[in-house]
């Protein structure tokens, strides 16, 4: 005797209506959960551009760009090299300066495109003497809050915070550093030979 | 006015090989994970073919290491013209992870004219299909269309 497939049919009945199991993808976005490590973000007001993350990243996604002329230090992050590990996120010591973002999308044809760099700028504390690089502004004022009261110690960190409420006025170190000199802005190799080589 | 019908027939589906040269498996695995069901590339006509002469577009993961070069370039020739190279991954842009070692020479633009750039580590199988819609058109973003190069050997042989 020749039985109706009902379970056949109920089944084509049912996947008649009900929406198909594929994604809508690329007509409707799709939003990745909290957890995934997308690229990474800076977040200009926390990150203090102290470079931990250009160090700790095993690609070398992330370069410095140090202009001491203008006093400018640049963090430029290639994400067509980012592999997405999370290891700037992780070692940032501000804990807030990167952070992954759940953003996963991009496609370029060039790989010049502006859309794959994510810059920061940051302020640059060089020295007064010698030109070279100290450190951010933000660093050392945020190596000063941690320190507390025993920053100051240190002329720089003493210089910067007064920088936050005044100007301060550019020195005139003569062609050679001295002794006195000791109470403004330089560098430790400065500081250093300083206080090697100055004789009283 | 051929390539015009070329960039017409382009669109409509596009067959495509995928080939690994050093990739440490993941890409591989996301984009098998595109053809499936789920992400189902199918519907846009996407192709995964056996071969690389019937392939329009060459999916390529992974670092460029030094053995994998010659096989590569003779890849690149099978493919008949017009053809698309996808680079897939960190890897197949710049090297990624392996960007200074001794036995990978960088990523696969240093080999072949690369098309489309799809970054990420891996990249999400939705990264992978926005980055093949761009490619044919389907998504307006960031779109330009789809740019037939002439064959120039002397590019390719650089590296
Ligand atoms: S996520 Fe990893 S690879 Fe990407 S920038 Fe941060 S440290 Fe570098
Ligand atoms: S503060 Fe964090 S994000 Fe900024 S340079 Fe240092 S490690 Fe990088
Ligand atoms: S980009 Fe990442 S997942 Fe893809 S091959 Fe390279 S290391 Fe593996």
């Amino acid at each position: 005797m020749f039985l109706p497939k009902i379970r056949e049919i109920t089944e084509a009945l049912r996947s008649l209506f009900t929406p198909a199991f594929t994604t809508k993808y690329p007509l409707k976005p799709y939003i990745a959960h909290d957890e995934y490590r997308g690229f990474p973000k800076y977040y200009e007001e926390e990150c203090v551009g102290c470079g931990t993350c250009v160090q700790v990243c095993p690609t070398s996604a992330i370069e410095i760009i140090d202009d001491k002329q203008k006093g400018v230090r640049k963090l430029v992050l290639d994400y067509t090299s980012c592999s997405q590990c999370g290891q700037c996120e992780e070692k940032c010591i501000t804990d807030k300066g990167i952070k992954l973002s759940s953003e996963y999308v991009l496609s370029v044809t060039d790989l010049k495109a502006p859309e794959v760099y994510e810059t920061v700028e940051k302020d640059l504390a060089v020295c007064e003497a010698c030109g070279d690089v100290i450190a951010c502004r933000d660093h050392l004022l945020f190596v000063k809050e941690r320190l507390g009261a025993k920053a100051y110690a240190h002329p720089n960190f003493l210089i910067e915070t007064q920088r936050q409420f005044a100007e301060v006025k550019p020195s005139s170190i003569k062609d050679k550093i001295r002794r006195e000199d000791l109470i403004k802005e330089v560098c430790p190799v400065c500081r250093h030979k300083t206080v090697v080589n100055d004789e009283f | 006015m051929f390539k015009t019908l070329l960039n017409k027939c382009f669109k409509k589906s596009i067959w495509v090989y995928h080939t690994n040269t050093g990739a440490c498996n993941g890409c591989d695995i996301e984009v098998i994970n595109a053809l499936t069901p789920y992400y189902d590339a199918e519907r846009f006509g996407i192709k995964l073919v056996g071969t690389p002469r019937h392939a329009d577009a060459l999916l390529v993961c992974g670092p460029v290491t030094r053995q994998v070069v010659p096989a590569l370039k003779c890849l690149y020739d099978s493919v008949p013209d017009p053809k698309l190279i996808i680079a897939i991954g960190s890897c197949a842009i710049g090297g990624g992870i392996w960007y200074n070692t001794y036995n990978v020479i960088g990523g696969v633009d240093k080999v072949l004219p690369v098309d489309y750039f799809i970054p990420g580590c891996p990249p999400r199988p939705e990264a992978i299909l926005y980055g093949i819609a761009v490619a044919l058109g389907l998504v307006k973003k960031k779109v330009s269309p789809v740019i037939l190069k002439e064959e120039s050997p002397e590019k390719w042989m650089t590296f």
